[in-house]
């Protein structure tokens, strides 16, 4: 046989071998339902199958906590975010993981209020944090070449901030890696609740915003049970920790019973009434508060 | 290009087809669900995931009060119709909607006055006499979001002219 013969061969035999491994494994998983349906990631490996959740957990993004807050009702306040220089600080993955959630949430929470000055900076720190975590984010470096080109441009520096956070977060998911999604995630929870809490001055039972602070109870579950997914993981289990504190005082919140009522306009428009309500007093939001701020301070301190 | 080029080529081009097949389809709601007009935002809590035939998978997700949502629903053609379901997160389950009551319509619209936690039930289609019933195919749900204030904003335009 020629050596052509043999290295043709060769690599074909390799190419299957290859094929093959990939659908041996593919073979396995038709023979498990489990991995097929939403509750599924490509790390099954993170998570004890006998204990796979046949529900799969969603929750909406900080920004998407934060688009309640309207800044025509608030004043922008520049104490309530981490200084981007506490950055240096991170040495570890827990705190480089959860304060890029805390990182994100600030970024979020000054383009809603369309402040710019300190947008760049914000940027930075989320990049550092993100190499940091081995985190390849696309077309980073020509976001910043963008945001350098608009740097007197307020709404452009806006869109590119928006964009630069979506593309964080698409990231994470479309590589599946929702480990480190959800030690993100609770970092920018915690700290989307310590803005939202503080940028409203005094309790008022009839308030629309702490009615929504209050329902960031049913978030909070679903992040939680999201998380528990990966509890073998460090960090998430030591995140779970933190999360765990807030749902204490969540829990002690009273739910109100109402029977969920339908309307039904079109073969494909409806609308949804009643349902349970979830009632707080001022004792509770202060002591929810207060554990907010002394969680959110133990992160962004790292101790 | 000589023999052991064209060699190489195919090795890459084999690897290539390997890693793309290897692919999940996270993206797939983003690309093939119809999406509703610009006053809606991208809600994250969308999702997409590998189906076959005849299973059914369900997701929680968050809807907040005085929020109006875009539900909307694509599958690759083989899993046929696609069934989807909503109920409330509790102890009745009570069911708000199913499309296969409506021919499988392919997305709907709701206004929700109350936060709740609502549970996404997916069903592909049981088909009888396939080939290879285990082969799995993309399926994915697009949530979409805006605040009733727009969304009376954006209505009240309907209110005037012809």
């Amino acid at each position: 046989m020629s050596l052509k013969r043999i290295m043709f061969v060769l690599v074909i035999a390799f190419s299957i071998v290859i094929v093959n491994s990939c659908k041996s494994d593919n073979s396995q998983e038709k023979h498990k339902d489990n991995l097929v349906g939403f509750q599924t990631t490509e790390n099954l490996n993170d998570i004890d199958i006998r204990d796979e959740q046949e529900i799969y957990y969603r929750f909406p993004s900080a920004r998407e906590m934060f688009l309640y807050i309207n800044d025509e009702d608030f004043t922008y306040r520049t104490d309530l975010v981490n200084l981007p220089n506490n950055v240096d600080n991170y040495l570890d993955s827990k705190s480089k993981t959860l304060n890029l959630g805390v990182y994100l949430a600030d970024l979020s929470y000054m383009t809603l209020f369309g402040k710019t000055g300190n947008l760049k900076k914000y940027m930075n720190a989320i990049a550092v944090l993100s190499e940091d975590l081995r985190l390849e984010i696309p077309y980073e470096k020509d976001i910043f070449i963008r945001i350098n080109k608009n740097i007197n441009n307020n709404d452009s520096i806006i869109n590119i901030a928006d964009e630069y956070y979506s593309k964080v977060i698409d990231y994470l998911m479309k590589n599946n890696k929702e480990k480190t999604l959800a030690v993100i995630s609770i970092g920018g929870y915690i700290e989307g609740l310590y803005i939202a809490i503080n940028l409203t001055d005094e309790f008022s039972k009839n308030s629309p915003v702490i009615q929504r602070i209050a329902e960031q109870k049913l978030s909070f579950e679903n992040l939680k049970m999201f998380t528990y997914k990966f509890r073998n993981d460090r960090n998430a289990s030591q995140s779970i920790i933190y999360l765990n504190k807030i749902m204490s005082v969540f829990n002690e919140f009273k739910i109100e019973k109402q029977a969920t009522k339908i309307k039904q306009y079109k073969t494909n428009s409806f609308v949804i009434e009643g349902g349970n309500s979830i009632i707080v007093t001022k004792e509770q939001y202060m002591k929810l508060k207060n554990v907010v701020t002394e969680i959110r301070m133990q992160i962004i301190e790292n101790y | 290009m000589n023999f052991l080029h064209k060699l190489l080529l195919l090795f890459l081009l084999s690897l290539f087809a390997f890693q793309t097949n290897g692919q999940v389809c996270s993206n797939y709601h983003i690309d093939n669900c119809g999406w509703a007009d610009k006053s809606f935002f991208y809600s994250r809590q969308s999702r997409s995931a590998l189906f076959s035939h005849g299973i059914t998978s369900k997701f929680v997700i968050i809807v907040y009060a005085n929020e109006e949502y875009f539900v909307s629903i694509a599958g690759h053609k083989k899993l046929g119709d696609i069934k989807i379901r909503v109920y409330e997160d509790d102890n009745k389950k009570t069911e708000l909607y199913d499309n296969s009551k409506y021919n499988y319509e392919k997305y709907f619209y709701f206004q929700n006055k109350n936060t709740r936690k609502l549970v996404i039930e997916v069903t592909s289609e049981k088909k009888a006499n396939i080939k290879n019933p285990n082969e799995k195919y993309c399926l994915g749900v697009l949530i979409e979001f805006r605040h009733m204030k727009s969304a009376n904003k954006n209505n009240s335009s309907k209110d005037i002219g012809f």
